[in-house]
């Protein structure tokens, strides 16, 4: 038995200070992951706190099938789904590839590269959520497919055809700053 | 060139782009890009794109953010009545990982240890015997409080 799940035991027999040591141990990677999903801290910021309070209720619940960072990030994904349900105007992916082409050049090249991020940035924000989550987890995460798949709840053939889609976008929309 | 074998390689090409895959899937990936010009140049162009996705630095996390999160999550589980009765106070809990990390600290460098009174306080003495090794434990909940380097 690892330790997250001797925390887990011990949490549903009655030892609330054990979800405090899971809190503490997890909520950097589940900030990390909201604030790439959502493109700012407000948003990254309730949507942490809510998706440890959902843990919270639902951790007595909780069957083991797969480690409780994975399980907390697939409440993160499903907060995320949920908070772009009730956003009334999402990003077009189009409105984005209309500000995407190569930067000016000049004297300030540090301005130049942040202009870049901030392309880049909304261009990730603006991809469907699903893809987009799967983006996050593979490039700034670092997980693996099967890790991703076991995330997002689906199969790691989905993850491949999400990935796919999701890249091929990004390709069209930020093709005129990779080639400028 | 194959297209049709070029179509089992598509995913294949996304998948060695974006990340870390198996060696014997590179190794099979590479003995086909090194026969395939047009799925090479998808290979580069999707290397391209991941190498611009992948320089938008990690957003700084605001300072004084944990403690805030702390309040936050205590306002919520009042007001959700979650923790009625179990009184978990976060922001002691993470005045307890450091003196955690404090400890092993101590403990690697042989010196005597602080005062423990206060990760007593919030982690109780039956959590702290799930945790064994102080050193892990300061570890991993360094980890929440410091980052995790490159992969969270």
């Amino acid at each position: 038995m690892d330790e997250d799940e001797r925390l887990v035991r011990a949490f549903r027999a009655g030892e609330a200070s054990a979800f405090a040591a899971l809190v503490i141990k997890y909520r950097e990677p589940v900030y990390r992951f909201l604030r790439r999903m959502t493109g700012n801290h407000e948003d990254a910021a309730d949507l942490t706190q809510e998706v440890f309070l959902r843990a919270y209720r639902s951790l007595g619940r909780f069957q083991g099938r797969c480690r409780v960072k994975t399980w907390l990030l697939r409440i993160a994904t499903n907060a995320c789904l949920d908070h772009r349900a009730r956003q009334r105007d999402p990003l077009p992916l189009e409105a984005v590839a209309g500000l995407a082409s190569p930067p000016e050049t000049g004297p300030d090249a540090r301005a130049e590269r942040r202009e870049r991020w901030r392309l880049v940035a909304e261009a990730v924000q603006a991809l469907p959520p699903r893809q987009r989550a799967a983006v996050v987890l593979r490039l700034y995460g670092g997980y693996t497919y099967a890790e991703i798949a076991e995330i997002m709840d689906c199969s790691e053939g989905t993850v491949k055809a999400t990935m796919f889609a999701a890249l091929r976008k990004l390709r069209v929309v930020l093709g005129p700053l990779v080639e400028g | 060139m194959d297209g049709a074998r070029c179509g089992l390689y598509r995913d294949r090409i996304v998948e060695a782009a974006t990340g870390p895959v198996p060696p014997e899937v590179w190794e099979d990936l590479r003995g086909h890009l090194s026969g395939c010009p047009r799925c090479r140049a998808e290979f580069d162009a999707v290397r391209d794109v991941v190498a611009w996705l992948r320089e938008v630095p990690e957003p700084p996390v605001p300072a004084g953010f944990w403690e805030e999160l702390d309040r936050r999550l205590q306002r919520g589980a009042a007001r959700r009545r979650l923790l009625a009765g179990a009184g978990v106070d976060w922001s002691k809990a993470g005045k307890a990982a450091a003196l955690a990390a404090l400890l092993a600290l101590a403990a690697l460098r042989g010196m005597p240890p602080p005062d423990e009174t206060g990760s007593r306080e919030v982690v109780s003495p039956a959590v702290q015997a799930l945790l064994p090794r102080v050193a892990e434990l300061a570890q991993a909940w360094g980890a929440g409080l410091e980052g995790e380097g490159d992969r969270w």
